[in-house]
């Protein structure tokens, strides 16, 4: 026999998530937001000591580790302590790094048509921090202050990552046990990715003082998170869409 | 000379840089892949008919019929298409448990014993006969296509002729004929289409007799005169609940259960339940946000619209459509017919049908449309708590 | 300094707040849609819903896609009795009048409407040949698209419900190779279309009826006062003023139908520009009429109200961000980063036009658009150009409003396709050719039933 079930036309499809799957998708998230929760100092310790090697790498001079307070909850982490250049104290620098950062920026709005709009807000937080550092120096803060709020928001998102992990991954995948070894591949990737991140935004900052810091807490740090998430999922889908709804036979 | 530029930091950028760019790497490729590619995803060609599938079928059995043919030292004269082989034969007859995986096509009669397996598409320009308990993959018969007993076809059927299918049949697919489909108790299929759709102890009339006429209780819709808040509330209706929605149509926030027979003549969608007696006449299209339950020899000449269940009592006649979110109940007697054309019901979940329904067009259901005996009728009536001539448990009517 | 960032932490928190709503309505669409079961499957009667009804096709300067269109609607299967097609030639300066008079003297089911003189768009035309319609269904269709053979008895299957006043089918563009936008647009659509809509639907909220692949009720059309030729959105604003008044809108997914997208960022820019700006003036103009209707439940007033008020969604994340930057140079930097995920999670992945990157991903799958789903972080950019489009759209239209220079004027989406000669598309990946022909009535019936 040819096989007896027709695929429905897409109009008219869903997906049947069983019984199986849902309790599987609970299972994963108790399961990762647990293992985030309970073993979130051995995480942080090797999320420092990645960025502490990729800085070591990089020729950044490292003062120190020093421990951070993060959420009440968990406790300090430990983060590299490395020397922030105060750029307000070097003005020919600054306003070299901004004006070379600005025609990059123009150069590429010119070129680019769709990535026009990215690229104001880029510059928007460019000129922020420009004039952050021109009229209230005071502001700027070292790497240890950057990598406790990085942090903060990081573990809020391993946290939260599970659940997205579950529904995303979990449900939709034809095989669930696919799904649960995507979710937890996408969860390892965001801690290895983050500490990568990390390292290169201090390593900038020891060089360019907090003139990039905005672009790089929102782009490398939140939009970087998203979009690692969104390729997770394109690719979990992709294989999905390919799976879930057979092939016509000739 | 260059010590104050960072040559391991700006390697350490540029790695960045390209991990970065690794995120849209993906895309980025996908995008080169995809360039100049026509969307092909909707086929404009496409023209909707019931038997479409036993057509198409048709009309592909003529190309495949352009192809060589070869000889097995088995079949004789023989057509492959791909690994799939094609027999033409005069006509063939096959004994009881006999397997067939060839596709077949059929120039007279086509018959086969109790038990057989056949799994791939048959083609019968003559009449066709299938013995009990047997198991098809789809069948297109010129002429009468008769299954036996608890016959199982996984996909479609089709006849130009008259199509038997016998108690307890179960069909995967469409079931479409050009003449009449007979559909014997237990039988289970998606949908069915033909002029004449009939189940057991079918009287053998369609249309068959209009029932008896008698005194209707008019609904007015309100014009705020006295006289019609009096005729809306013998009908146990209340005028300020009516809303018009515009022209012919209004709505009514509220259930409708009048306690006599009455004529409607007016669209109406109702928020609630709809009970009506025996002998209710609706003359234009009539939607309930909760079920519909009419009463035996009640006729429906527009639409019938439900987001939960609907009963046609006994000998109730509908020549439109008639499409329940949940559940249809067609009870014994019923008649469904247009001269101008074909009815339809629809159930998103099961639609029942009792002995002696009759109607020109099709039915359809979302799960499966299922002949039931007069006890599984009364389950599902009981099920419902209304009771044979659709009123409530709880509710009297008056005549 | 302090007053600075008190105000920050509100706009952020209030940005938070409201995308963060959204943000859980499109969650709940898109998995409603991929989990629950399909109701209201209208399709089993197309073919058996047959009212009279009329097509309107209204052309501004049309020429190079006007046979197209006019071709496939003469080719629909629909009994040319019971069909009438008014084309509109609305003040054209090309060959689209001449165009559409060929059309008119070949085929008898077609009309010629000719619009000398008067404002409006394409609101303006409805409302000028509305009253020569004679069906009970009005269906429309833009110059641009390009109708199935099944596409008018899907779309008019709905109607045999009296509380439907109108029904919208489903858009897919034909011109997604052309470039990476139109690609995005593609994935875009699929959500709103396959997720959004078809999620409204089946959970009893508001589908909106588009303006074109829809249809509307004519004795609705007529109670709710007509087409309003003054809306840049016509489509939207007829669509609450039924749905206020009590009629409802059905989405028939299954009538897909060819579109054109904007293939260039500036094209774009000025489609979302006039959208925007058209539905947040609906949303000024019928906010009251939708939170006083006694015909919505409350779950389908707030919906309404989320669906007028989706565009302002752009500067309420703008917003956010710059609360965000204020807060991040501030003492209180430290507070940040709670807000700020949400803030992330809800705006940032508000990827599509209006809807998540979970909707774009669970349209594709259902789809199974395989191979364009991977393009879905590509979708970033499109993101953010939207949001500027819409931010300085709604900017110049609150200016506009509040100097009392004049309403948003109507704007037409360029066409791609060239030298249209009624040939069409001759893609089809179903039926065999030749089965089925047209007879002189328009139905068609198959070739052969024997072999």
């Amino acid at each position: 026999m040819r096989r007896s079930f027709v695929y429905p036309h897409r109009s008219i499809r869903s997906i049947r998530a069983g019984t199986g799957k849902l309790v599987l998708a609970a299972l994963t998230v108790i399961a990762l937001t647990a293992a985030i929760a309970v073993f979130q100092q051995p995480l942080l310790l090797v999320h420092n000591q990645l960025c502490l090697a990729l800085l070591q790498l990089s020729g950044i001079p490292i003062t120190g580790v020093a421990p951070v307070e993060l959420f009440a909850p968990f406790g300090a982490a430990p983060v590299p302590v490395v020397a922030v250049q105060e750029i307000s104290n070097h003005p020919v620098a600054l306003w070299t790094l901004f004006s070379v950062a600005m025609l990059v920026f123009l150069e590429l709005h010119r070129r680019i048509p769709f990535a026009r709009s990215f690229l104001v807000f880029l510059m928007t937080l460019l000129a922020m921090a420009a004039g952050i550092l021109i009229f209230h120096p005071a502001s700027q803060f070292g790497s240890t202050e950057f990598a406790a709020m990085w942090l903060r928001s990081e573990l809020l998102v391993w946290l939260v990552l599970p659940w997205f992990s579950a529904s995303m991954f979990v449900l939709i995948e034809p095989t669930p046990l696919f799904g649960v070894g995507w979710a937890i591949l996408t969860q390892v990737y965001g801690i290895a990715w983050s500490a990568i991140r990390l390292a290169f935004c201090i390593a900038a900052m020891h060089y360019s003082g907090i003139l990039f810091a905005p672009i790089f807490w929102f782009a490398f740090g939140f939009l970087a998170d998203v979009i690692y998430l969104v390729v997770f999922y394109s690719v979990a889908l992709q294989w999905a869409a390919r799976h879930s709804w057979g092939k016509r036979t000739q | 000379m260059f010590d104050f530029i960072a040559w391991r930091f700006l390697l350490f950028a540029a790695a960045f840089g390209l991990l970065m760019y690794l995120q849209f790497y993906l895309g980025h490729r996908q995008w080169n892949r995809l360039k100049g590619e026509q969307a092909g995803e909707i086929d404009v060609n496409y023209v909707r008919t019931e038997n479409y599938m036993a057509q198409s079928f048709r009309m592909k059995v003529k190309d495949w019929l352009q192809l060589p043919v070869s000889q097995d030292r088995e079949f004789g004269p023989v057509i492959m298409k791909g690994h799939e082989r094609i027999r033409t034969l005069a006509g063939m007859d096959l004994a009881d448990h006999a397997t067939c995986d060839d596709i077949l096509v059929l120039e007279q009669n086509f018959s086969c014993g109790q038990g057989c397996s056949l799994t791939r598409e048959v083609l019968v320009h003559g009449n066709s006969n299938i013995g009990s308990e047997s198991r098809l993959q789809s069948m297109a018969a010129d002429g009468d296509l008769m299954l036996g007993e608890k016959v199982s076809v996984a996909r479609w059927v089709d006849s130009n002729g008259e199509l038997t299918l016998s108690a307890g049949c179960h069909v995967g697919s469409r079931v479409t004929s050009l003449t009449r489909i007979r559909l014997g108790l237990g039988v289970e299929i998606p949908s069915a289409s033909a002029p004449q759709i009939v189940t057991a102890e079918w009287d053998s009339k369609l249309p068959g007799e209009d029932p008896a006429s008698r005194d209707l209780l008019e609904i007015a819709f309100p014009d705020g005169s006295e006289a019609v808040e009096e005729s809306l509330a013998a009908a146990k209706l209340n005028a300020k609940r009516f809303v018009q929605l515009g022209g012919d149509t209004w709505l009514y926030k509220g259930e409708v259960r009048p306690p006599v027979p009455v004529r409607l003549r007016r669209k109406l969608a109702v928020a609630g339940d709809c009970y009506f007696p025996e002998g209710t006449v609706l003359e234009f299209d009539v939607k309930a946000g909760g079920s519909i339950f009419l009463g035996p020899s009640c006729v429906i000449r527009g639409n019938l619209v439900a987001d939960g269940h609907i009963f046609l009592g006994p000998g109730c006649r509908f020549s439109g459509l008639v499409h329940a979110e949940k559940t249809l109940l067609l009870s014994r007697g019923t008649r469904g017919f247009r001269v101008d054309g074909m009815v339809a019901a629809y159930a998103g979940e099961e639609l029942s049908l009792e002995t002696d329904v009759a109607l020109k067009g099709k039915i359809a259901s979302g799960a499966r449309a299922v002949v039931i005996d007069a006890a599984a009728a009364q389950a599902w009536r009981d099920q419902r708590r209304i009771q044979d001539d659709g009123s409530a448990v709880d509710q009297v009517h008056t005549s | 300094m302090l007053a600075v960032i008190l105000i920050a932490k509100i706009c952020l928190v209030f940005s938070v707040t409201v995308l963060t709503l959204y943000a859980i309505r499109h969650y709940v669409f898109a998995m409603s849609r991929l989990f629950l079961k399909h109701p209201r499957e209208w399709m089993e009667f197309t073919g058996f819903m047959l009212p009279r009804t009329t097509v309107l096709v209204a052309m501004h300067n049309e020429e190079t896609v006007a046979a197209d269109v006019l071709q496939a609607l003469v080719e629909c299967d629909y009994d040319w009795e019971k069909l009438e097609i008014l084309a509109i030639d609305d003040r054209s300066s090309d060959r689209t009048g001449a165009i559409i008079d060929e059309f008119a003297a070949k085929y008898p089911v077609i009309k010629a409407v000719h619009r000398e003189s008067g404002e409006g768009g394409k609101g303006g035309a409805l409302q000028f040949a509305t009253p020569l319609a004679t069906g009970e269904v009005l269906l429309l269709f833009d110059a641009d698209y390009f109708p199935g053979r099944a596409m008018i008895k899907q779309l008019v299957a709905p109607f045999c419900d009296p509380q439907i006043g109108a029904v919208m089918g489903r858009v897919v563009p034909h011109n997604t190779g052309r470039t990476l936008l139109t690609e995005l647009l593609s994935m875009e659509r699929a959500a709103g279309y396959q997720v959004g809509q078809q999620a409204r639907y089946n959970m009893g909220l508001t589908p909106q009826f588009g303006g074109t692949v829809g249809g509307v009720r004519a004795t609705a059309l007529r109670a709710v006062g007509g087409w309003n030729p003054e809306s840049l959105t016509e489509d939207t604003d007829l669509t609450f003023r039924l749905v206020v008044r009590g009629w409802k809108v059905a989405y028939a997914n299954r009538a897909e139908c060819y579109e054109e997208v904007p293939e260039t960022w500036e094209v774009r820019r000025r489609q979302i520009a006039r959208w925007a700006t058209g539905h947040t003036d609906c949303l000024h103009r019928l906010q009251s009429s939708v939170i006083r209707s006694s015909a919505l439940s409350f779950f389908g007033k707030v919906d309404a109200l989320f669906v007028l008020g989706c565009y302002l969604t752009a500067p309420v994340l703008v917003l956010g961000w710059l609360a965000s930057l204020v807060l991040f140079f501030s003492p209180q930097a430290h507070y940040v980063p709670a807000l700020a995920i949400a803030l992330t999670f809800a705006g940032y992945q508000m990827f599509g036009n209006q809807a998540t990157f979970y909707e774009l991903g669970v349209a594709a799958l259902l789809d199974g658009a395989a191979r364009r789903v991977l393009l879905m972080p590509l979708n970033l950019f499109n993101f953010f150009a939207s949001t500027g489009a819409i931010c300085r759209a709604l900017f110049r239209y609150y200016t506009g409003k509040l100097s009392g220079t004049g309403g948003p004027r109507w704007q037409k989406t360029r066409r791609y396709r060239e030298n249209g000669n009624g040939k069409g598309f001759a893609n089809g990946n179903g039926a065999p050719n030749g089965l089925y022909s047209q007879g002189a009535n328009g139905l068609y019936t198959c070739r052969t039933t024997n072999v």
